[in-house]
């Protein structure tokens, strides 16, 4: 399967990174970018550095927090949290998305009866 | 091999993280989080079995090189930044304009010196100029006020302001178009005014007719304009008078009581019937408080006045009113036979009675008997002037520097026609760059002048109220000017610039000094001609005012004390008890009473010579003297002898001046001693005979031709005393003149004057011009020499090269220095030239106000044209020593 166009992927960064911000306390870049390719099964491949100013734009919006902490490693990290207004932004755009699923879905499901 | 061993992968990740921090796209938290990032990459793989050198190499591309994760990252921000693309302008902003406004400030930012020497320059111009105009617009301002100003005239006669009393009335009745006559006299004069416990000496009380608030708007707050002057004995007072007497409680029908007036020594009661507000400062009269008319005609109809009224005897000042588009030239064309009609006196002359407008009186009138001293129109004219010369260096000056500067502009300017700049959207840029500044040197002009205008009031000697809130027009014609000044000075580099060959100026070899130099020459001589003749000026006047000052009088003004009793009762009536005590002082060398003296005014009388006929009269300068006045000031005695006390017939005898003895028509001083001559005054005047001839001397300004004048004993009381004193302990001979003062009167505060101070009052106006003309011409010059230190500063740069060589072939630093100075000393010199003739004719006009004046000698155009030479030297030899002083070595690196 060819991978995902550009579009597509730059579309759903922002619900990608908040939903796995709502699935747990915290997170950070990598741990993020290695969740979503779990999860996508290698499909949704990002390139590294796009990751970092989407982080940084959602943050200054307002959407997520982000905190210095330390690695297992004692390396300086930086993690992020959902904030009250991420998960609400969230909530619309998990609506928008399941709207265009449905519609595809629906569309998709239709077609062997017109035929 | 084991790969990992010569891999370093600390040092590989620090390495690449200088290579980012090298880029300067991102922050180092960024970088600290995208290290992170990478590490965890690293060793996702090495616990995959990669090798170190493979891991980081795989995780570095995976991030992306620095210059594509600039990229991302800028990718987010420009986003946020600007909802249009950068290179499209916003709709409401005119075009490039950002980029204009972005050059502007960079321009002054990187010229720090030069911005500040033009804007600076600039804003002491505009300064100067508002302060001269401000006072300029003061003058021009005087007795506008009124709303009938333009249909009311005075009417004067011959070189006298006043009028005689009983022309007013009959004025109106004779003429339908005089609306009215109005008659103002001075009464009072520092006159004691008592109410209740209240005593307040009041400076000016004037007679006035009942008409005369139909004539000036001088508004009456209280009572009824029609009827406020109608009766005898009422008094309108002014408000600041009103409150010093009454408080906050109200004066209408309050009864003050009045005296020490001149003509009529009694102490009078009087009602008050109105109260007006202050009299504004730009007036030709001040008034503190106005007694009806009727009062005069009152006290005349009962006998009680000192001189009766007359149609002959010059004491008012007469006001008439004339109907909108009244002609004032026909009215002046029938007033002699009007007179004519009513005055009996065939040897009256009734043609010189004439009208003049009352807005002419402060400037355009030099008459005697005037209230107060008025303006000159010259000196206005003079100022005007000034202000303008000053603006206009001020102006050269940023002109000039401008084009100066321009010329390094020359790559911009072809930058921006190779882009597609159109000729006007250039000139467009640099108007607006130099309007920019312009209005940065109106911000600080108006500091300037915020900060400069106490001074400017003593300087001027009067009050010159501002203030920027009553006036948007002010406001807007300050911003015109600082607009209008910005548009010249940015005209003519707009055009020039606008005008270059791009492919000229980018090839750079386009010669862009030639065409510019000899404007610039030209304007720095303009400079320097307004500054040198300034200077000159300002020599010459001082030059003639020392004159004023230190020419012999003819008697010895030094170490006489006056002191001026006519305005007291107590001491005019007991004057030669005064004069006996006083000669008793043991510093006191001799004492005079007499009517007038010298630097006051000097009535005119008619006499006529012994054998005349009845209509062979000639008018002659009048003073009353005492026995003591000729030796106590010390005038010379030609031929005959001075008055003597021991001889009876004295009292009906003459002594003339050398002017006096020419007017008589005789030869010599000795010729004229015998003869009779009679003074014809009615009731007053006699036939005695010429006892003395004393030689001329000054009576008053030396501005006048020293007049006819004849001295005889007093008969109308005197108005000064004067004592010469002993030149040492001065000051105890008036602390016991004081003690004497008050023991006579104890009324009025003790007053004194020295006859030397008085006369060099004579001459505070010419002290004022030459004051201001000394600030103009230093300012003047100081701007001019701020674009000449501006200019050679350019002309350093320009030339870095050529003097570079020069020293290289072995050009000494004295050698340099002299060849750089030459060039702009020998525009200094044109300049001196050039002013010369300007200046000595302008003072050559100026001169002509005095009778007695000096020659304009080389040694004032000397002086000034050296120190300009030496001031434009200073100014050009910093330059120019740091130019020869410079390491050639430096200036030819490039070549």
């Amino acid at each position: 399967m060819s991978s995902i166009p550009q579009a597509l992927v730059a579309a759903s960064t922002k619900p990608l990174i908040l939903s796995i911000l709502a699935s747990r306390e915290e997170s950070y870049g990598y741990e993020i970018m290695r969740l979503v390719k779990l999860f996508s099964g290698g499909h949704l491949a990002w390139s590294d550095g796009m990751l970092y100013p989407v982080l940084h734009r959602l943050e200054r919006e307002g959407l997520i927090a982000a905190r210095w902490g330390l690695s297992e490693a004692g390396r300086r990290r930086k993690y992020y949290r959902l904030q009250p207004q991420g998960a609400q932004v969230l909530q619309h755009e998990k609506q928008h998305w399941l709207q265009v699923h449905t519609t595809l879905t629906t569309l998709w499901n239709l077609e062997p009866r017109l035929t | 091999m084991e790969p990992g061993a010569s891999f370093d992968l600390n040092a590989e990740v620090v390495r690449w993280r200088q290579r980012l921090v090298h880029h300067q796209a991102l922050t180092a938290e960024e970088i600290d989080e995208l290290e992170d990032h990478l590490w965890d990459e690293v060793e996702a793989r090495l616990g995959a079995g990669a090798t170190p050198g493979d891991a980081f190499l795989a995780a570095t591309r995976r991030l992306g090189g620095d210059a594509s994760l600039a990229a991302e990252f800028r990718k987010v921000e420009v986003r946020r930044r600007a909802s249009r693309p950068r290179w499209q302008h916003h709709p409401l902003v005119p075009l490039m304009l950002t980029n204009y406004a972005k050059i502007a400030l960079r321009t002054l930012r990187r010229h720090k010196g030069y911005a500040f020497i033009s804007i600076s320059g600039l804003a002491a111009g505009i300064a100067c100029c508002l302060l001269i105009l401000l006072f300029v617009q003061d003058e021009l301002r005087y007795d506008r006020y009124h709303e009938k100003a333009d249909r009311v005239y005075r009417l004067v006669k011959g070189n006298s302001a006043n009028s005689p009393e009983l022309w007013a009335p009959a004025l109106t009745v004779a003429f339908p178009e005089v609306e009215h006559a109005v008659r103002l006299m001075e009464g009072f004069s520092r006159a004691l005014v008592t109410y209740e416990e209240h005593r307040f000496q009041e400076p000016d009380g004037l007679y006035a007719d009942a008409a005369l608030f139909d004539v000036f708007s001088w508004p009456l707050l209280q009572g009824d304009p029609a009827s406020a002057l109608r009766d005898p004995f009422s008094v309108v007072l002014t408000e600041p008078m009103a409150a010093q007497f009454f408080g906050d409680a109200d004066p209408i029908g309050q009864v003050l009581t009045i005296g020490g007036i001149s003509n009529d020594a009694q102490q009078r009661e009087y009602k008050v019937t109105g109260v007006m507000g202050a009299v504004p400062r730009t007036s030709h009269v001040r008034v503190d408080y106005l007694i009806s008319f009727a009062t005069v005609e009152t006290l005349n109809d009962a006998g009680e006045w000192g001189t009766p009224l007359s149609w002959d005897n010059r004491m008012v000042k007469t006001y008439v009113l004339l109907p909108e588009n009244g002609d004032p030239q026909r009215l002046e064309a029938q007033l002699p036979a009007f007179l004519r009609r009513h005055i009996t006196d065939a040897q009256y002359d009734v043609t010189d009675a004439r009208l003049q407008a009352l807005t002419d009186i402060h400037l355009h009138s030099d008459l005697r008997s005037e209230f107060m001293p008025g303006g000159n129109i010259t000196y206005v004219y003079l100022f005007s002037a000034l202000a303008a010369f000053i603006l206009v260096i001020a102006c050269v000056n940023f002109m000039n520097l401008a084009t100066a500067r321009s010329q390094q502009r020359g790559r911009e300017v072809g930058m921006r026609k190779v882009l597609g700049a159109q000729r006007m959207q250039l000139a467009r840029q640099f108007l607006g760059e130099s309007i920019l500044q312009s209005l940065l040197a109106l911000t600080m002009a108006l500091l300037l002048l915020v900060g400069l205008h106490p001074a400017f009031e003593t300087l001027t000697g009067k009050p010159l109220p501002f203030d920027l809130g009553t006036g948007v027009p002010v406001l807007l014609g300050f911003l015109g000017l600082a607009l209008g000044v910005g548009a010249l000075a940015g005209m003519y580099p707009a055009l020039l610039l606008s005008a270059f060959k791009p492919a000229h100026v980018l090839k750079g070899d386009a010669d862009q000094g030639t065409r510019g130099a000899l404007i610039r020459q030209g304007l720095v001589v303009f400079q320097f001609v307004i500054s040198i003749a300034l200077m000159i000026s300002t020599v010459v006047v001082y030059d003639q005012l020392d004159y004023l000052k230190n020419k012999d009088l003819g008697f010895q003004d030094e170490q006489i004390v006056v002191l001026p009793i006519g305005h007291s009762r107590q001491l005019r009536e007991k004057a030669e008890v005064v004069k006996q005590e006083l000669m008793q002082h043991p510093h006191v060398v001799s004492v005079s009473a007499s009517h007038s003296i010298p630097s006051y005014w000097l009535n005119g009388f008619f006499y006529r010579p012994e054998g005349a006929a009845q209509s062979d009269r000639i008018s002659l300068r009048d003073v009353s003297i005492d026995h003591a006045f000729i030796d106590t000031y010390r005038m010379a005695v030609l031929a005959g002898r001075s008055f003597s006390r021991d001889l009876a017939g004295d009292s009906t005898a003459f002594v003339l001046n050398e002017s006096a003895v020419r007017a008589f028509g005789w030869t010599s001083a000795d010729e004229a001693v015998g003869k009779q001559i009679e003074w014809l005054f009615p009731n007053v005047g006699f036939q005695g005979p010429v006892i003395g001839v004393i030689q001329d001397f000054h009576y008053g300004s030396l501005r006048e031709v020293i007049p006819p004048i004849v001295f005889h004993i007093s008969r109308f009381g005197s108005g000064f005393i004067s004592a010469r004193i002993r030149p040492d302990e001065a000051r105890q001979t008036l602390a016991s003149l004081e003690q004497l003062w008050h023991r006579f009167e104890p009324d009025y505060p003790f007053e004194y004057f020295f006859v030397d101070e008085q006369f060099a009052m004579l001459y505070a106006a010419e002290e004022r011009l030459g004051r201001t003309f000394g600030y103009g011409a230093s300012l003047a010059i100081l701007i001019a020499c701020l674009g000449l230190f501006g200019l050679a500063a350019f002309m350093a740069e320009r030339r870095k090269k050529e003097i570079g060589v020069r020293k290289v072939l072995g050009a000494s630093v004295f050698g340099v220095a002299l060849l750089f100075s030459r060039d702009f000393l020998k525009l200094v010199g044109v300049a001196f030239i050039v002013s010369c003739p300007i200046a000595y004719i302008g003072m050559d006009i100026w001169l002509q106000n005095f009778a007695y004046r000096i020659e304009i000698r080389p040694r004032e155009f000397l002086m000034a044209g050296l120190a300009a030479l030496i001031i434009a030297l200073l100014t050009v030899s910093y330059q120019s020593i740091r130019t020869a002083l410079a390491d050639p070595v430096k200036s030819l690196r490039y070549e």
